[in-house]
C-alpha cells in the first residue's frame, strides 16, 4: 500500500518534472544558437516596433487632422434644425437659439458653443458683386473656441456691431480694403429682401481658396435682424474636450435637446476627413500585415533550421521513450521565448521612442520640404504628436504571438512524423 | 624526376605554442625536420604529440610561434592568409581523414575544382581529371556525388584530386582513420605505387600500424618533441 | 575563381536545403510583390490627383496674364491670334481650350450663388473632365451656343431644372455689371462633387457678346506625356510673350504637394518591407555558412583565397535574391494585370475625391518603379550576406579541420 502510494507519487514527480525541464531545455537550445534566436526575436521587435511606432503616429497625425479640420469653424458636434444639413436654407433655422446654446454648454465635457446663422448673399461694393456665404457669430464665443478668427491677415476680427470679416480673395475681387463699406444682400426668411451694410474691419487668409474666396462673416445680432431670423439660428457648432470622446458625449447633449434639433458629429458633418482616415488606415493596415507576414516566415525558417539541425538529437529523444508532443511542446516554448524576447524589445523601443516625442512633437517640416508645403497649404500642423495607445502596444505584439506560434508548429509536424531509427541515422 | 637529394621541406627549431583553457598549450617545442624529393614520411606518435600540428604548419594551414619553414624553397612563416592559399593551391596536394570532398560536386566536379582555381583551361582541365581518375580506377565513378560514393571510393577520389596538380608534396593527416582494413591497404597500396613509380613525395601523419609498413622513413614525436627517426 | 564555377557551387548549395530556400525566396518573392503593388496603387492614386488637377480646366500648362489669379476678371483678358499652334508640336499636344472665365453670381428664382462663369469651345474641351461627364438635358453645341450648363449640385442648391432660366451677373470689360438670362441646356454630374459647385459654362462667344469683349481669359494646353513640359513651357513664353506660363504644379501647390510626398512614401514602404525581410536572409545565411564551416574550411585548406569564400556567400545571397526578386515581379505582374482595369473604392468615393480622385482608379506600374525595387532588393542581397561572409572568412581552415 505504501510503496504503491509512494510510487505514485513518484509517477506525479515524473509527470510534473518535465515541464519545467522543458522550459529550461528549451531556453538552453536558444541559447545554443544566440545569434538566430536574436535574428528571430530582432524580426519580431522591429515588425512590433514599426507597426506600434507607426500606429501611434498615425493616431497623431489623425488627430492633428482631425483638430485642424474640426477647429476651424465645424467643431465636434452640431445642432441643426433636422433639414438644415442637406437643404441649407435661411428658413430652415432653429428657434430660442440662447436658450439652446446656454443648455448645450452647461453639458460635461462640453468646452465651449457657438451659435451661428448662415445665409448666401450677393455682396458688392459699387458697381461690383460676388456671392458669398455670410456667417453670423458670436465674436467673443467664436474667436474663443475656432481658429478661423485668428487667421486675420490685417485689421480686427468684428469689433464693432456693424463689422466684415472677409476672405482675402473676397476682398481682393471686390477690390475692398479695410474701413470700406458693403453692402450684402439675400433673401429673408419670409423671402423679402435682406441687406446688411457692413464696414470691412478685418481680412483672413487660410490658404483654403474656397474659404478666402467666398466666406465673410458678420455679428449674429446684425445677420438676425437682417434676416429676419429674431432669435433663430442655423447652428450651434459644439466644441468638447476630445474629438475622440464625441461618441460618449453626444447622448447626452441629445437627452437636453427640445425636438425640431438635430445632433450632428463632425464624422457627418466632415465625411471627407473620416474617409480620408479610413483611406489612410487601410493602406497602412495593408503594409503592416505584408510586414508581419514576411517576419512570420523568418520565424518559419529560422525554426525549420533549428528542426533539421537537431534531428539527430531529437531521434534519440524519441528512442528513450520522449513523445513527439513532448518535442512540439519544448519547441513551443521556444517560440514563445523568442516572441517575449522579441515583443519586450520592440515595446521597450517603441515606448522610448513614442513617450519623449508625445511630449516634444516631431517637426515634420525638417523632414520634407513636399510634406511641409502640403501642411502649410492645407494649413495641417507641421508638429505632430504621436500619441501611444494601448491599441498601438497590444495589437501588433498580439499579431506576433499568433504568427509565431504558427511559425514554430509547421517545422514541428515535422518531429510527429520523425521515426526515431530514421532520425538517429542521419548524417549531413 | 627531381633531383633525389633535393630538400621539399626544411624546418627549422619550430615551436608552436596554442592559448589553452587554463595554461598555454606547447605542441611543438623546437622541432628540427627535412623531407628529401621521393620519400614517403609518416609522422607517428600518440595523440598530442604534436604531429598533427607539424603536417598542418607545413601545409601552409598554420603557422609557427618561433623558428622557420620552408617548403620548396619558400619561407612559410612569412607568408599573408592568400599567399598561403596560393602555396596550398600550387604546391600541395592534402588528403584529409574525413569530409575530403564537396558535397554538391560530382566526383569529376571535385577533381576539376582545383584545377579551376588554378585556372587551368576547360578541356584540358577535363582530360587531366579524367586522366587522373582513370589512372586510380575510378573512371566508372565520375559522375557520382560524395554521397553516392563508399568512404573508400571518397579518399581514392581525393588523393586523385590531390594529385591531379602535380604537387610537389602530398599531405595526408589519418587518411586511414575512417576506412576498414581492406580499404585501407587499397588505399595505402595505391599511395606506394603513386610513391614509387611517379615518385609522388608524401607525408602522413597517422599512428595506424599498418600505414608503417609502407613509408620510406619514419619520425616519431613525443611531447612536442621528435625522439626518434628511422627508416631508409 | 572563375564566374562560371561559383555560381555553379552557390546555385547546387541553395538546392541542399530546398525547403528553407523556398520559403526564404517566398519570402523576397511576397516582400517584393508586395513592394510593387503597393507602389502601383500609390502611383495610381499619384497618377489620379495629377489627372484630376488637370482635368478641372487646369491642363498641364495654362498661359495667363498677369494678375489674373489674384484678381480674376474679364480686364485681365488677352487676344490669341489665329493658328498659333502651328508652333507647338503636335506630338507633344494631345490639345488645347481657350476660354472666358470670370467669376460670377448666378441667381435662380429662389437661391443666389456665386460661381465661375467659363465661356467654351465645347469642341476643345475634351481636354477637360467636361469631356467626359454624363448630362441630363444636352450638351453646348458650340462657342455661340446661347445657353448654359450648370452641376448637379448648383441646380440642386439653385431648385432649377433643365429647360428654366437662370439669371447671371458679371463685370463687363467696361468695369460695368452686366446682367443677362440664360436657358439651361444641360446638367452635368462630375466625378468630383466641387466641380459641380464651381462652375457654370456657356458658349466663348455668346460670354465675349455679354462682356463687349474679344478677349480670352486662359488657353489652358494638355500635354501627351509629362515629360514634354519643360520644352512646351518654353515655346509657348515665346508665343505669348508677356504672359504668364504656369504648370500645373504652380496653379495647384496642393495637389502638387501631395503628389511629391507620394515619391517619398514609396520609398519609406520599401525599406520598412525589405528591413523586415533582412532578418530571415541574414538568418538562413548565416546557418548556411555555419553548417559548412568544414567544407568551407576544407576550400580553404585546398587553397580557395578568402575572398573566393566570401564572393561564394554573396553569390549564394544574389542568386536567392535574384530568383526571388523575379518571382516576386511576375506575381506583382499578374495581380497587377487582373487590376489592371481598375479598382472599385466607391466605398472610399467621398474620401478619394477631397484628394482629387475619382471612385474606381487604376493602379499604374511603372518600369523605372520596378527597376529601382529590383536594383534595391539586389543591392540587399549583397549588403545582407556582407556578415555572413564575414563569418565564413573568419573561420581559419584549421579550425574548421579540427571540429
Amino acid at each position: 500500500m505504501t510503496s504503491a502510494l509512494a510510487l505514485r507519487r513518484h509517477e506525479a514527480e515524473i509527470a510534473s518534472a518535465p515541464r519545467w525541464m522543458f522550459a529550461r531545455v528549451a531556453w538552453r537550445n536558444l541559447g545554443r544558437r544566440k545569434l538566430r534566436t536574436w535574428l528571430s526575436a530582432g524580426a519580431i521587435a522591429f515588425a512590433v516596433l514599426l507597426v506600434s511606432v507607426f500606429m501611434a503616429l498615425q493616431s497623431g497625425i489623425y488627430g492633428g487632422w482631425i483638430e485642424t479640420a474640426t477647429g476651424l469653424t465645424s467643431g465636434h458636434l452640431q445642432l441643426q434644425h433636422p433639414d438644415y444639413l442637406e437643404d441649407p436654407k435661411v428658413a430652415n433655422a432653429m428657434p430660442h437659439g440662447t436658450e439652446l446654446a446656454r443648455i448645450v454648454a452647461a453639458v460635461p465635457g462640453v468646452v465651449g458653443v457657438a451659435p451661428r446663422v448662415e445665409a448666401f448673399a450677393l455682396v458688392s461694393v459699387g458697381e461690383r458683386s460676388y456671392g458669398a456665404l455670410v456667417m453670423g457669430v458670436d465674436a467673443e464665443r467664436e474667436a474663443a473656441l475656432f481658429t478661423l478668427p485668428h487667421q486675420l491677415d490685417e485689421g480686427e476680427y468684428l469689433p464693432r456691431s456693424d463689422s466684415a470679416y472677409i476672405g482675402a480673395a473676397l476682398a481682393t475681387n471686390l477690390g475692398v480694403q479695410l474701413g470700406d463699406e458693403i453692402v450684402a444682400i439675400g433673401s429673408s426668411r419670409e423671402g423679402g429682401v435682406a441687406a446688411l451694410v457692413l464696414t470691412v474691419d478685418g481680412i483672413f487668409k487660410t490658404g483654403t481658396a474656397d474659404l478666402d474666396r467666398n466666406v465673410m462673416q458678420a455679428r449674429l445680432a446684425a445677420m438676425q435682424a437682417a434676416f429676419q431670423l429674431g432669435d433663430a439660428v442655423h447652428r450651434v457648432a459644439v466644441k468638447t474636450t476630445d474629438a475622440n470622446r464625441v461618441a460618449e458625449y453626444a447622448p447626452r447633449i441629445a437627452a437636453l435637446l427640445p425636438t425640431g434639433v438635430r445632433l450632428v458629429d463632425w464624422n457627418t458633418l466632415l465625411p471627407e476627413l473620416e474617409q480620408s482616415i479610413e483611406l489612410d488606415r487601410i493602406i497602412a493596415l495593408m503594409m503592416y500585415w505584408l510586414l508581419m507576414i514576411l517576419v512570420a516566415l523568418a520565424v518559419v525558417n529560422a525554426f525549420i533550421m533549428t528542426v533539421f539541425e537537431r534531428t539527430r538529437e531529437f531521434g534519440m529523444l524519441l528512442a528513450i521513450g520522449m513523445r513527439p508532443n513532448a518535442i512540439v511542446g519544448v519547441l513551443t516554448i521556444e517560440a514563445v521565448c523568442v516572441w517575449a524576447l522579441g515583443a519586450a524589445v520592440g515595446i521597450v523601443l517603441c515606448v522610448a521612442v513614442v513617450v519623449p516625442l508625445s511630449h516634444v512633437g516631431i517637426d515634420v517640416a525638417s523632414f520634407d520640404e513636399n510634406f511641409k508645403g502640403m501642411a502649410e497649404e492645407m494649413m495641417l500642423p507641421t508638429r505632430m504628436f504621436p500619441a501611444l495607445s494601448a491599441d498601438a502596444v497590444v495589437q501588433a505584439p498580439l499579431a506576433m504571438l499568433a504568427g509565431t506560434l504558427l511559425a514554430a508548429w509547421i517545422p514541428a509536424l515535422r518531429v510527429r512524423r520523425m521515426r526515431p531509427v530514421d532520425a538517429l541515422r542521419e548524417e549531413e | 624526376m627531381t633531383d633525389m637529394t633535393e630538400r621539399v621541406v626544411e624546418c627549422r627549431d619550430v615551436a608552436r605554442t596554442y592559448a589553452g583553457d587554463a595554461v598555454p598549450v606547447h605542441a611543438l617545442r623546437g622541432v628540427d625536420f627535412e623531407l628529401l624529393s621521393g620519400e614517403w614520411v609518416s609522422l607517428a606518435g600518440p595523440s598530442g604529440s604534436g604531429k598533427s600540428t607539424l603536417l598542418h604548419l607545413i601545409g601552409g594551414l598554420d603557422q609557427p610561434n618561433t623558428g622557420s619553414v620552408i617548403v620548396d624553397g619558400i619561407e612559410v612563416t612569412q607568408l599573408s592568409e592568400a599567399d598561403l592559399s596560393d602555396l596550398r593551391l600550387r604546391k600541395i596536394g592534402f588528403v584529409f581523414q574525413a569530409y575530403n570532398l564537396i558535397p554538391v560536386l560530382s566526383a569529376l566536379e571535385n577533381v576539376e575544382f582545383i584545377m579551376q582555381l588554378q585556372g587551368v583551361a576547360t578541356t584540358e582541365r577535363r582530360e587531366r581529371a579524367l586522366a587522373a581518375l582513370d589512372s586510380l580506377g575510378l573512371a566508372e565513378l565520375a559522375g557520382r556525388r560524395p554521397g553516392e560514393m563508399s568512404g573508400g571510393q571518397q579518399q581514392r577520389v581525393a588523393i586523385a584530386r590531390a594529385i591531379v596538380t602535380n604537387p610537389v608534396l602530398l599531405l595526408a593527416d589519418e587518411p586511414s582513420a575512417n576506412l576498414d582494413t581492406a580499404t585501407t591497404k587499397e588505399l595505402l597500396d595505391l599511395l606506394q605505387t603513386l610513391n614509387r613509380e611517379r615518385g609522388v613525395t608524401i607525408l602522413t601523419a597517422t599512428h595506424d600500424p599498418m600505414v608503417m609498413g609502407y613509408t620510406t622513413r619514419q619520425v616519431h614525436l613525443r611531447d612536442g618533441s621528435v625522439v626518434a627517426s628511422e627508416g631508409a | 575563381m572563375p564566374l562560371g564555377l561559383l555560381i555553379q557551387l552557390s546555385w547546387r548549395n541553395i538546392w541542399r536545403h530546398g525547403r528553407r530556400n523556398a520559403i526564404l525566396l517566398s519570402a523576397i518573392a511576397v516582400a517584393v510583390a508586395g513592394v510593387v503593388l503597393l507602389n502601383t496603387l500609390l502611383r495610381g492614386m499619384q497618377a489620379e490627383m495629377q489627372n484630376t488637377v488637370i482635368d478641372s480646366l487646369n491642363g498641364h500648362v495654362k498661359v495667363l496674364k498677369p494678375g489674373y489669379r489674384a484678381d480674376p476678371g474679364i480686364q485681365r483678358g488677352f487676344e490669341i491670334a489665329q493658328g498659333w499652334d502651328a508652333a507647338l508640336p503636335a506630338e507633344a499636344i494631345a490639345g488645347w481650350a481657350a476660354r472666358v472665365r470670370v467669376p460670377a453670381v448666378i441667381m435662380s428664382e429662389r437661391e443666389t450663388r456665386g460661381i465661375q462663369l467659363v465661356g467654351i469651345d465645347p469642341a476643345h474641351e475634351d481636354i477637360s473632365f467636361l469631356g467626359r461627364v454624363s448630362f441630363t438635358g444636352e450638351a453646348l453645341s458650340g462657342p455661340e451656343d446661347r445657353r448654359v450648363i450648370i452641376g448637379g449640385e448648383l441646380a440642386e442648391q439653385l431648385e432649377t431644372a433643365v429647360g428654366r432660366r437662370l439669371v447671371l451677373v458679371t463685370q463687363g470689360a467696361d468695369g460695368r455689371n452686366r446682367e443677362a438670362g440664360y436657358r439651361i441646356a444641360g446638367i452635368f454630374e462630375a466625378e468630383a462633387g466641387g466641380l459641380e459647385k464651381a462652375f457654370v459654362f456657356t458658349g466663348a462667344d455668346t460670354l465675349q457678346d455679354m462682356l463687349d469683349t474679344l478677349v480670352v481669359t486662359e488657353v489652358s494646353i494638355r500635354l501627351a506625356d509629362d515629360v514634354f513640359e519643360t520644352s512646351i513651357i518654353d515655346r509657348l513664353l515665346g508665343v505669348f510673350s508677356g504672359l504668364d506660363v504656369l504648370s500645373w504644379k504652380e496653379l495647384e501647390p496642393q495637389a502638387a504637394s501631395m503628389v511629391a510626398f507620394a515619391d517619398n512614401a514609396i520609398f519609406i514602404y520599401f525599406l520598412v518591407i525589405m528591413g523586415a525581410l533582412v532578418f530571415g536572409l541574414v538568418n538562413t545565411l548565416v546557418t548556411a555558412v555555419m553548417e559548412r564551416v568544414r567544407e568551407l574550411g576544407m576550400l580553404r585548406a585546398l587553397g580557395m583565397r578568402p575572398r573566393s569564400v566570401v564572393a561564394q556567400v554573396v553569390m549564394e545571397s544574389s542568386l536567392i535574391m535574384f530568383v526571388g526578386v523575379a518571382v516576386g515581379v511576375v506575381i506583382a505582374a499578374g495581380a497587377f494585370s487582373l487590376m489592371a482595369d481598375g479598382i472599385d473604392l466607391s466605398a472610399f468615393n467621398e474620401s478619394l475625391a477631397t484628394f482629387g480622385m475619382r471612385p474606381t482608379f487604376v493602379p499604374v506600374l511603372r518600369v523605372d518603379d520596378v527597376i529601382l525595387v529590383v536594383a534595391m532588393s539586389l543591392l540587399l542581397g549583397i549588403v545582407a550576406s556582407f556578415y555572413p561572409a564575414r563569418r565564413a572568412v573568419q573561420q581559419k581552415p584549421l579550425d574548421a579541420l579540427r571540429r
